[in-house]
């Protein structure tokens, strides 16, 4: 090997050595952090709130790798990677997470949103304004040709995203509360395609009657109303969950436990870094005012987390020690 | 990093703003006009789903017979349409049938003219080259969120998404295809006193013929391709049945739903892949 070229190449492990040291300079966890990031923006915020205190406050490397809740709470208890998902909606992995705290692989650290996450009925408020008898899901069915979609004659019910256990429930009390007979229960496909349609109907003024659940940038942003259903009843539940339950009883959705999915890895590694993310917890109301505030600002998750770290402080230094916090502040200056 | 000399965030919202202006004026008339093709869709796939299953096999193995005059194809494809129905995803298979025939027969209507007019002007060609790589190449869900807003979820903007997609190479072939007649031939027609039109339907298009089958041969496989998407902005079918499978990680599902999309390529390619050789050969014997 020629000289330069020999100085080159160890220039070049130095930069590489230095730079992977000082990326773990205090890092309890000696390797790079694995998080979820969940296709939704709230999700997706707060996964770059929680990478970026850990890395400014922490010291610690992290990647940010795209998922789903049920395969990455798969492979979270399957593999232990990825190592944070940080809103993971219980509802819609519940066998997973049993799995994982059986087998001591990942576990729950705690739960984002105080208020729990809701998933319910909406219909939008100038619905309600026009028709004010409207209060409960039961009394949408004499309204059905308010919903319609050209080509139907029944109304259109624009249901949970497929693979969510609440696309299972919406059907079976679509069926339970007598909707059905009125109205298309209709798959937008994915999340993008929801929201489309739930924002050029709300952009028009046209009705619309559609599964959503918040906190989530639609509900901050936009006034929906909730439409009442009957209390929440877990015997019922347990079959309405299913997609093939043959016998679907009315009933109410559960308020939905949204829980820190943390690897086992972390826990035993890190205790600092679990200690944090147990911690971790928002106001829903917060979550809601954020997200409308990175739609209306067309900011992506990553500007939206920068503007939650310098603009809450309140909120998230209680998550961390005093010096970890003042890392992050000093970095966000 | 790349120093910031302008906000992108002043783009982006000048687009946003602009979008939603034009779903707020145009969004409920767009889809009124488009109410007819919504339900010549809702025509086909009613048609196909109302047919007993017979007389769908039957029909399409008789297509397959006239398009190769052999037996052998026509009982291969009967039984990939009974393994459909045999996997269970006979409904499934029948909306995804309907809306391919829609697709097909859409960008062969857009696809085979446009060729055309590419091979007969230069310029043209030069303007259409780069619009059709953007169509290959656009991540569909870039223009596809645009047009739920305006359409709705549905067929729709499934069907504008497929053929977004399909109908390049459909393009690029007619084009190759007419480009590609020899001009001794076309000299000769000329000398007989063809006009342009006479030439382009009595020479150049059936000399093209076996190009342009290709093309559409190229378009139906590149649009069952694109079935998954298609059911992610509301489209029913056998997509719709591999998304459920993946997220709800019931690999079963997903795999006898992406079987039964296989077995509908099969069908699709040796058809029409049949009529090309059919027509190809026919060049020879003539020529």
């Amino acid at each position: 090997m020629s000289k330069p070229v020999k100085t080159l190449t160890t220039l070049a492990a130095c930069i590489l050595a230095a730079t992977t040291l000082s990326a773990h300079a205090n890092c309890e966890f000696g390797e790079t952090i694995q998080i979820a990031d969940m296709s939704w923006a709230s999700a997706s915020t707060i996964a770059h709130v929680e990478s970026k205190i850990l890395e400014h406050g922490f010291g610690c490397k992290t990647e940010l790798i795209p998922g789903e809740t049920v395969t990455t709470a798969t492979t979270m208890v399957k593999k232990g990677r990825p190592h944070i998902a940080p809103e993971l909606w219980s509802s819609n992995a519940k066998k997973l997470l049993e799995e994982g705290e059986e087998k001591g692989t990942a576990y729950v650290a705690g739960s984002v949103f105080t208020g729990g996450g809701i998933d319910a009925w909406w219909v939008p408020k100038y619905v309600i304004e026009q028709h004010p008898d409207i209060k409960s899901v039961e009394d949408l069915a004499r309204y059905s040709e308010l919903f319609q979609a050209s080509g139907s004659d029944k109304g259109r019910f624009y249901n949970s995203i497929p693979g969510w256990s609440s696309e299972a429930r919406s059907t079976n009390l679509m069926h339970a509360y007598g909707l059905d007979k009125n109205f298309d229960v209709f798959s937008a496909g994915s999340g993008a395609a929801l929201d489309a349609a739930i924002v050029s109907n709300y952009k028009r003024k046209k009705p619309i009657f559609f599964f959503y659940w918040a906190p989530s940038a639609i509900l901050g942003k936009y006034d929906m109303v909730k439409l009442d259903m009957k209390p929440y009843d877990a015997a019922n539940d347990s079959c309405n969950a299913e997609p093939n339950c043959k016998t679907p009883v009315t009933s109410g959705f559960p308020v939905v436990a949204v829980n820190t999915l943390v690897a086992s890895k972390i826990k035993d590694k890190a205790p600092s870094i679990y200690q944090f993310l147990s911690k971790v917890q928002f106001e829903n109301d917060t979550v809601n005012k954020l997200l409308a505030w990175g739609e209306d600002n067309s900011a992506d998750p990553e500007q939206t987390a920068e503007y939650f770290l310098k603009n809450h402080q309140a909120v998230w230094t209680t998550w961390v020690p005093k010096d970890v916090a003042d890392k992050v502040i000093a970095k966000l200056n | 990093m790349f120093p910031e000399m302008i906000d992108p965030r002043v783009f982006r919202g000048v687009v946003d703003d602009s979008i939603e202006q034009f779903v707020i004026q145009w969004a409920t008339s767009l889809e009124e006009f488009f109410y007819p093709f919504l339900q010549l869709l809702n025509f086909f796939e009613s048609v196909l789903l109302n047919s007993p299953w017979w007389l769908v096999v039957g029909v399409v193995s008789a297509a397959a017979y006239a398009s190769a005059r052999k037996l052998s194809l026509a009982a291969l494809i009967a039984v990939a349409m009974l393994a459909i129905g045999f996997l269970g995803l006979w409904e499934d298979g029948m909306r995804t049938l309907a809306l391919m025939l829609v697709c097909t027969l859409v960008a062969t209507a857009v696809g085979v003219p446009l060729g055309i007019l590419m091979s007969w002007s230069n310029r043209f060609r030069a303007v259409m080259l780069p619009v059709l790589d953007i169509m290959q190449t656009m991540p569909s869900f870039v223009y596809l969120i645009p047009a739920i807003m305006l359409f709705g979820p549905g067929k729709i903007p499934a069907v504008l998404a497929t053929v977004v997609y399909a109908v390049p190479p459909l393009i690029r072939l007619t084009d190759l295809g007419i480009r590609q007649v020899d001009d001794e031939i076309i000299e000769a027609a000329q000398s007989f006193g063809a006009n342009r039109m006479q030439k382009l339907f009595w020479v150049q298009i059936p000399l093209a013929l076996p190009s342009i089958m290709a093309g559409i041969n190229q378009a139906t496989m590149m649009a069952l391709s694109m079935v998954v998407i298609a059911s992610m902005i509301g489209a029913q079918g056998l997509g719709f049945q591999v998304l459920q499978g993946i997220t709800r990680l019931e690999v079963g599902r997903g795999l006898m739903a992406g079987l039964a999309i296989v077995l509908l390529a099969v069908v699709f390619d040796r058809i029409t892949q049949a009529f090309g050789k059919r027509a190809q050969a026919h060049l020879h014997t003539n020529s």
